[in-house]
């Protein structure tokens, strides 16, 4: 398996990654924006045959909050079924973290979850360490609500 | 008023103007403009704006008096620029945008801004040499290094791509700032070095102190680096370096490890490499095996990376001759399973070593035999599962008879039924681990059907699959072996309901579209009215909308921000969606839906001509997603792609091309347009011409043999007619086609009663026509229709007979193409229905020649659609469901799929192909009674 920074043209490849795990779909001009602003915190694994499995598109929240903060954010993560339980999504996120730390001076990465996703809270929360911030009310078009997480990043 | 107080009526509707496609607010605009166009008659900002509103309510017409207007003005002012640019890209008056902006930056040659606009303009319309021109204006003119380019003659893309690396080049090293200040600089530097092969450059900046840290602790400046190390052939001191981060750093990337194993043949990579380089090789292999397999040790089932490399080791070592054991291979595999075996991705890990022969094919499917099959828990599942696939993976030929491939179909189900139990407790959301078996069912079944053509297979697949997506709702894998077997099965509207259940969005219909769009036009009831498909074929297209509106407003950000580098990516992207090769399969297939449901006239011809030819010298990208359809066919059988393609071939490349040299061709010689008129008549820029090669008239008129390997049988019979229709038909269109001048004439009269302005350019003659015109010479002699264009429809007829005994789909696929020779007929033959231009042509021979051809073909239509819709009455009957039912009696003998399930999805399946078969049948007959005289 291998990771590396994902490219404009990825979002072709990325597909099938999409169609199994993401019912809520970005468009395609924040891609295009988030590959072109921060090319260094997204992330893609590609299987032997160049294949993307999974993924991870995160963003620099661009205003400071009250106290002059930057943070980070991930848009989405997704890792195909058929590689799960080879701790991808673990990879792919403390990368993009680091990546988020260490090349902007983020104090702390946000997501958000849907309040059924279990699998993805325990990996948020016990593996990875994020906290929930809040909850947020009918967050999804089908009106499930989201878990608003936060874990603070740690200078390196 | 004031000029501010203007300036506050126009800022609401400017603003919203701008907001790309927002139609809702257009109506407004347009209201408010005038209004205030009242009083400031003048204003070439509301102009615009107005301009802008009408093009996105389709009125292109008015929009077109407004924006000549407006361009007349040689505008200067910023917003009436950007207003000007979105109605000109929207008309496709590239070229006139980029006019617009040279005159702008002439007049105002201080000002940078428009210099910049006058540069973008040029990109977006792929203008290589006149961007770079401009730029070099700019440099002059600014002294700032950003506009400088290389020597280099930017004609092409490429070339381009090389000049902004040399711009990105010579700004981030004139940067006061050093690049190794930030990981971020640090990587665009580098890249750029990778892109421009200034490779010693690049290896100074690794090899520092400071290029060194970086690069070991940012994944991607270290890919770069690799890449670079590698051009510069470093595999040795590659491998070195990839051993140490793997052993003391822990690195698992799998990228290091395969420099790792690169680094031991270096050695014998050179051709000509004796026995010498053979030992040393062998003992380096031996090396890195020793390496490798402590690592695999140390992490056991934690990271497979270990165990993997020791295969492709091996696998390389065995291909190099150095391989010390013969029979290790076989060894490593059972340890990877042993290890890896209850992961899903094992099958996927171990398909690239599995490829063996004789004992050692032996040993495997032994040991993956004894696998227990008793299962109590997911892990277990997953390595039965994953030994199920290797097996199949590796059946020889004589291993796939109906027989056995019946028993392996039974034993995937039987597996399913028992091991669903495991996931119960699981969320509604999640999948099934139970799901691979029925997908390994799924593709026994449809192997069976390609066996035997027995449809029986096909309704097993069917209730086992939807069965399957009832315990996972997410379950696209199934959906999508689904839409393709409903299609085979002539129940188009279910694959259809399972296409929109995946709620493809975005890039996806480029990608995905074609599962559902593939030869749509067989399926289609526009001529009944229902256009369901044709809107599907609108909806998928929107993507390629707004790919070309986003991307060149990236890539002009992009510059902006200095981010050159990044522009060539942008450019490549877009180039990809913009010919997309699936985007044009579609118009096709969307025209050829059309031609049923509208009435054929020369508005309708004039218009597809006109898309039509843009599209014929596309050079194009296919980015259709085959990979993602789920194959476990064995390696020596066609893999379940091949299988479930309709009518078993592909629409490729070569079937677009000859589909739309057909279209091309009857839309040309049916058309008043030449290239003359249209220059003067057609909005937009044309597509460009082949350089120094013949016109488009004279390439379409002969058929690439080469071009028919997509094409069935019956689409061939259907490219003969249209050739000898057409060569038939060409003398005489030449001749009775009006010559330009009174095309324009008439043209010009139209533009004026509908809009009260003259046509631009075009003068109306004092006198007026009446549509005749004089001719020098005499009328080409009539000769009878040729005999291919009546033994056509007869053939037809026999064709449709036996097609409708082998398949309904087939049978559609005759029906249908009889149908389009016969409309195709109409449109070649809709000139000569005016009697005046019968008359002064001295044609009457040729009507007679018409009529009978047509006559003849409407009794064989009228035919065929009876013979439809007798068929489909006996479909969706009791009989229908109850032989489908009991085709499934061996998957429904017991819970959970019960008899009362597969019954349900007989009847949907039985019902859809009922209608599709009566709807078709009655468009037929609905157009042979138009089209009767």
């Amino acid at each position: 398996m291998n990771i590396r920074t994902a490219r404009v043209d990825d979002l072709l490849g990325m597909q099938a990654a999409n169609l199994q795990n993401l019912p809520e779909n970005y468009v395609m001009k924040f891609w295009i924006y988030h590959a072109m602003t921060w090319p260094q915190i997204s992330f893609v694994a590609e299987d032997h045959k160049g294949r993307i499995v999974g993924y991870v598109l995160a963003k620099i929240e661009e205003e400071p909050n009250d106290n002059g903060e930057i943070h980070g954010h991930v848009n989405s993560i997704s890792v195909l079924r058929s590689h799960r339980r080879l701790g991808l999504a673990k990879k792919l996120m403390l990368l993009s973290q680091e990546a988020m730390a260490s090349i902007y001076k983020a104090t702390y990465v946000s997501l958000h979850v849907r309040k059924s996703n279990k699998a993805a809270i325990a990996l948020y929360r016990d593996t990875l360490g994020f906290e929930v911030a809040e909850v947020e009310k009918k967050y999804y078009g089908d009106g499930e609500d989201a878990l608003s997480m936060r874990l603070l990043l740690t200078a390196s | 008023m004031t000029s501010l107080a203007l300036e506050r009526q126009i800022r609401p509707i400017y603003a919203p103007a701008l907001d790309a496609l927002d139609t809702g607010s257009n109506k407004s605009a347009i209201v408010d403009c005038n209004k205030l166009l009242k009083k400031h008659p003048k204003n070439t900002l509301l102009k615009s704006l107005k301009a802008l509103a009408l093009v996105r309510s389709q009125k292109v017409e008015e929009s077109l008096v407004l924006c000549d207007d407006v361009l007349a003005s040689k505008p200067t002012n910023d917003a009436v620029l950007t207003a000007m640019m979105h109605v000109l890209r929207g008309l496709g008056r590239h070229k006139d945008a980029i006019a617009m902006f040279e005159e702008a930056f002439k007049q105002q040659p201080a000002n940078e801004e428009l210099g910049a606009q006058t540069f973008f303009s040029n990109v977006r319309a792929q203008q290589w040499k006149a961007a770079q021109q401009v730029a070099t204006r700019m440099y002059k003119q600014f002294q700032e290094d950003r506009y400088l380019y290389g020597a280099n003659d930017p004609e092409t893309p490429a070339n381009m791509r090389t000049i902004l690396y040399k711009l990105a080049h010579r700004q981030i090293t004139s940067s006061p700032t050093p690049s190794y200040l930030s990981a971020d600089r640090f990587y665009l530097h580098l890249s750029i070095l990778r892109e421009l092969e200034l490779f010693d450059e690049a290896h100074k900046l690794i090899d520092s102190e400071v290029g060194e840290s970086i690069c070991a602790t940012s994944l991607s400046c270290n890919e770069l680096r690799r890449d670079i190390w590698k051009l510069r052939g470093l595999l040795k001191e590659e491998g070195d370096r990839a051993k140490r981060l793997i052993v003391e750093k822990k690195d698992r990337n799998w990228l290091e490890f395969l420099s790792v194993v690169s680094a031991a043949f270096v050695a014998v990579s050179s051709p000509g490499a004796g026995e010498d380089a053979k030992k040393e090789a062998s003992e380096r292999v031996k090396e890195t095996q020793q390496i490798l397999e402590k690592i695999a040790e140390e992490d056991g089932a934690k990271d497979r990376s270990g165990l993997l490399a020791l295969l492709e080791l091996e696998k390389r070592a065995l291909a190099f001759g150095v391989s010390s054991q013969s029979d290790r291979l076989v060894t490593l595999m059972k340890q990877y399973f042993d290890q890896i075996g209850d992961k899903a991705c094992c099958f996927e890990d171990l398909k690239p070593y599995v490829e063996l022969e004789g004992d050692d094919l032996a040993h495997w499917t032994t040991f993956l035999r004894g696998i227990p099959s008793t299962i109590t828990n997911t892990n277990e599942l997953r390595r039965l599962i994953n030994a199920y696939k290797l097996l199949r993976y590796n059946f020889a030929k004589t291993e796939l008879t109906v027989e056995a491939e019946t028993e392996r179909a039974e034993l995937y189900t039987k597996k399913y039924i028992e091991t669903l139990p495991l996931g119960a407790n699981l969320p509604s959301t999640e999948l099934q681990p139970a799901d691979d078996l029925v997908i390994l069912a799924g593709n026994a079944f449809v192997s069976l059907w390609s066996l035997t053509s027995n449809n029986d297979f096909l309704y097993r697949a069917s209730s086992l699959l939807e069965f399957a997506l009832t315990k996972s709702k997410q379950s696209f894998l199934s959906r999508l072996m689904l839409i393709r077997i409903y299609r085979l099965l002539g129940a188009p509207s279910l694959s259809l309901e399972h296409y929109r259940a995946m709620q493809v969005k975005q890039v996806q219909h480029d990608t995905l579209s074609h599962y559902i769009l593939s030869r749509a036009s067989l399926f289609s009831l526009a001529a009944t009215g229902d256009i369901t498909l044709a809107t599907e074929c609108i909806e998928s297209t929107q993507i390629y909308l707004s790919n070309s509106q986003e991307t060149g407003d990236f890539i002009a950000r992009a510059f902006t921000a200095e981010k050159y580098s990044q522009i060539p990516e942008f450019i490549e992207f877009e180039q990809r969606l913009e010919n997309s090769l699936q985007r044009d399969i579609v118009k096709v297939e969307h025209v050829r839906m059309r031609l049923t449901h509208e009435p054929v006239n020369s508005d309708l011809v004039d218009m597809e001509l006109i898309e039509l030819k843009f599209l014929y010298d596309r050079i194009h990208y296919d980015n259709r997603d085959f990979e993602i359809l789920p194959n476990y066919q064995p390696r020596v059988s066609k893999g379940f792609n091949e299988q479930t393609l309709l009518l078993g071939k592909s629409d490729g490349a070569s079937w677009l091309s000859e589909f739309l040299r057909i279209y091309v061709r009857a839309f040309q010689q049916a058309s008043d347009l030449d290239d003359t008129v249209e220059e003067k008549l057609l909005i937009g820029d044309r597509p460009k011409h082949v350089l120094g090669g013949a016109s488009l008239v004279d390439r379409i008129r002969q058929r690439k043999e080469d071009s028919l390997a997509d094409l069935t049988s019956d689409e061939i019979a259907f490219s003969d007619f249209a050739q000898t229709l057409a060569d038939w038909l060409e003398p005489y269109h030449n001749y009775a086609r009006p010559p330009p001048a009174v095309v324009l004439a008439e043209a010009a009269k139209q533009t004026q009663l509908k809009t009260g302005h003259p046509l631009k350019g075009v003068e109306i003659p004092a006198n007026g026509t009446n549509g005749t015109h004089k001719k020098d010479e005499e009328p080409p002699a009539v000769i009878d229709a040729p005999e291919l264009l009546t033994n056509y429809f007869n053939n037809i007829k026999t064709r449709f007979a036996e097609a409708l005994k082998n398949s309904p789909v087939e049978a559609l696929h005759v029906a249908t193409l009889a149908q389009e020779a016969f409309l195709l007929f109409i449109v070649e033959t809709m000139r000569f229905k005016s009697p005046s231009v019968v008359k002064a042509n001295k044609l009457g021979a040729l009507v007679t020649s018409c009529k009978s051809v047509r006559v003849h073909a409407l009794s064989i239509l009228k035919e065929i659609a009876t013979a439809l819709i007798k068929r489909a009455d006996s479909e969706g009957t009791v009989d229908k469901r109850k032989a489908f039912v009991e085709a499934c009696s061996v998957i429904s003998s017991s819970k959970p799929i019960d008899h009362d399930y597969v019954l349900n999805v007989a009847k949907r399946v039985t019902d859809a192909r009922k209608k599709v078969l009566e709807c078709i049948g009655k468009g037929i007959s609905k157009i042979s009674t138009s089209y009767s005289s």
